[in-house]
């Protein structure tokens, strides 16, 4: 039985019996094939010794010479048998012995090989046998270095865990459809962002994950619409805003996914929720608009300044100059003192009217920056309602408004005396401007711990629509041709009533007019009542 | 119809640049015939005022100066009357030519500056 098993191996002693060219050619065709394989492939006899081995079985087993394997038991090198390594095969099992003894060709079994370098590798094994007339002469072995295979194997989980968590840290909500549009994987934010209930996740149904999405959607026909059009375009990339019956804003980026060569295996689908930079943006317009708005009013003011300022300047300006004239064309005693007077007082007059402008500008500025400073003081708020009319007596005699007062009881209270005046002037001014003619009736109320001033005309009256309104600023219910100011009256008033603590109102006046109601607490904010008051 | 011919016809709302500007040129010996309102000065010429020159506010009351221009040029009489945009809004001297006014006179104006030009539109 000791046949050479060499039969496969080109370095064998050649052939043993007269043998023909044609077998021998064959041989060395085998014998080329085998050392140019990968595979490792080894002869082993009838005992279980290595009689040959391929270029690729020196590789696996470590040894540089064929010389390190020939003679080697098999037994020991694969299943460790030496090393009683107790997951070794008992002889019964082992391939070579099943090939060898019943001839049967093994199913594949994994060993474990020690290196002569100490290392283990685990190996496939594959046992053949080889028999001469009839009679089983070896076996030949293909062994398979699987640690290779575990380490691709491992990378690929290793890659595959690596994705997963990418995809599961991602602040984007990712979903994966093939390229029939099923639904092959979505991350937890995807779930998070539409608020995927638990059994839709667990179905993996692509049918009820859409449904879930569209309820939700503001305008479900544009993104099916969409999603349609994309299946049918796989090339195309999208990128689109959808907004949610919620408020919230997604947006939804798409693009396919293909193979290095182009083939289309199906889409992914990120959505991210960017509500917040949405509503930042329409913030920040909004803060825009309020800063034009402000710029188109603070050159709108500049021009109306400029107007009022000029106006009472020009007058000025010539009744100076002519003054001058007639002093440079005169003798002093030829100019009469009747007239100088007249000039210089109407000098003064229109010096008082750039006075007020000027005090109106200052107040407007103390009011924009938050700088009004009241100066208490206790006072009876009829008397000093009396007093304030009586200075406009005349002012109002001369647009031939009738004056009506009852401020008869007496009101103590604290408040800023400058400022009730200045209220009061510029409610007294507006009714004479907007209801010349007609009657003027001012009233003073003393109830719920709060005095009421009134002031009624029969003018033109402000419609309901416009009361908010003429408390703004440069706000006016008509056009600033017809009637000329700053148009800042109403809102300076409005603004002195705020920072006493109080509130303006504007009501019809029956048959006609505005009734404009100053309410004022009976003491200034952050001020005690006065014990006295009544 | 009676034909008066004042140095110049101002028309602007505010009185007490009528006035004023009234009472200077009454002292230099010119007459000056007053308007508060466009329609007031419209009605002024149709009566038959023919005034050297018209000094015209801007911004007024009621009917605008361009509508003021439209009608005067319809009045065969006054169309040849030279008008000056009397303005103390920033801008306004831009609108001269569009309206198809004659100048430009700002506010304030210097005395001298008035006089000049009555001098150069009298006769």
């Amino acid at each position: 039985m000791m046949r050479s098993p060499n039969k496969i191996g080109r370095s064998a002693a050649g052939p043993r019996e007269g043998g023909a060219a044609k077998a021998e050619a064959s041989l060395e065709i085998s014998g080329e094939v085998l050392a140019a394989i990968g595979v490792a492939v080894l002869a082993v006899d009838h005992k279980g010794l290595c009689r040959h081995a391929n270029p690729a079985a020196l590789t696996l087993f470590g040894v540089s010479e064929l010389g390190g394997l020939l003679g080697k038991d098999m037994h020991d090198l694969l299943h460790g048998r030496q090393s009683g390594d107790p997951t070794a095969h008992s002889l019964k099992e082992c391939p070579i012995n099943r090939a060898l003894e019943r001839g049967a060709v093994t199913h594949i079994t994994r060993e474990a090989v020690t290196l002569p370098n100490g290392e283990r590798i685990e190996v496939e094994c594959r046992a053949y046998p080889m028999s001469r007339g009839g009679e089983i002469s070896g076996a030949a072995l293909v062994l398979t270095d699987m640690s290779a295979h575990r380490r691709v194997e491992e990378e690929n989980l290793f890659r595959k865990v690596l994705l997963d968590a990418q995809s599961e840290a991602s602040i984007d909500g990712i979903l994966v459809v093939s390229s029939d549009t099923k639904m092959l994987s979505f991350n937890r934010r995807f779930v998070d962002l539409w608020g995927v209930p638990q059994h839709i996740v667990e179905s993996r149904s692509d049918e009820l994950a859409l449904s879930w999405v569209l309820q939700k959607l503001q305008d479900p026909q544009a993104f099916t619409a969409k999603v349609a059009h994309l299946y049918a375009h796989p090339d195309q990339e999208s990128r689109d805003l959808i907004a949610l019956k919620d408020g919230r804003f997604f947006d939804r980026y798409s693009t396919p996914v293909k193979s290095s060569e182009g083939v289309y295996y199906g889409r992914v689908w990120f959505f991210r929720d960017i509500t917040d930079l949405k509503r930042a943006e329409a913030e920040m317009s909004r803060l825009y608009d309020e800063a034009q708005k402000a710029v188109h009013l603070r050159d709108e003011f500049l021009s109306i300044a400029s107007h009022e300022l000029r106006t009472p300047l020009t007058a000025l300006q010539l009744a100076t100059q002519s003054f001058l004239r007639r002093i440079a064309k005169s003798e002093a005693p030829e100019i009469p003192t009747a007239w100088a007077k007249e000039r210089v007082t109407g000098v003064l007059d229109l010096l008082d009217r750039l006075s007020t402008l000027i005090d109106t500008l200052l107040d407007i500025s103390r009011l924009t920056a938050g700088r009004l400073v009241l100066t208490p003081e206790t006072l009876d708020f009829s008397a000093l309602v009396r007093e304030v009319v009586g200075r406009h007596e005349e002012q109002l005699s001369d647009q031939g408004c009738a004056l009506t007062v009852r401020a008869e009881h007496e009101i103590m209270g604290c408040w800023d005396r400058l400022r009730i005046e200045q209220i009061l002037s510029n409610l007294l001014s507006n009714a004479s401007k907007y209801g010349a003619g007609k009657p003027v009736e001012v009233k003073v109320e003393h109830a719920a711990a709060q005095v009421h001033l009134s002031v009624r005309d029969q003018g033109i009256g402000i419609p309901a629509g416009d009361r908010k309104r003429v408390f703004e600023r440069f706000e006016r219910a008509v056009s600033s041709y017809e009637y000329g100011g700053f148009g800042l009256g109403l809102w300076i008033v409005s603004e002195i009533v705020k920072a006493m603590g109080g509130d303006i109102n504007i009501d019809e006046t029956p048959g006609g007019g505005a009734t404009f109601t100053v309410s004022l607490p009976l003491a200034l904010p952050e001020l005690a009542p006065e014990p006295g008051a009544t | 119809m009676t034909t008066r011919t004042p140095c110049l016809l101002l028309v602007d709302d505010d009185a007490t640049i009528r006035s004023t500007l009234a009472r200077v040129l009454a002292e230099e010996g010119k007459e000056v015939a007053l308007a508060a309102t466009a329609e007031e000065a419209l009605a002024l010429l149709t009566e038959g005022l023919r005034p050297g020159f018209i000094l015209l506010d801007l911004t007024m009351p009621g009917m605008n100066v361009a509508d003021f221009m439209l009608q005067r040029a319809e009045l065969s009489g006054a169309r040849r009357i030279p008008v000056f945009v009397f303005s103390a809004t920033r801008g306004a001297q831009d609108r001269v030519s569009s309206l198809g006014a004659d100048g430009y006179v700002p506010k304030p104006v210097n005395l001298e500056d008035i006089l000049e030009l009555v001098e150069r539109h009298s006769g």
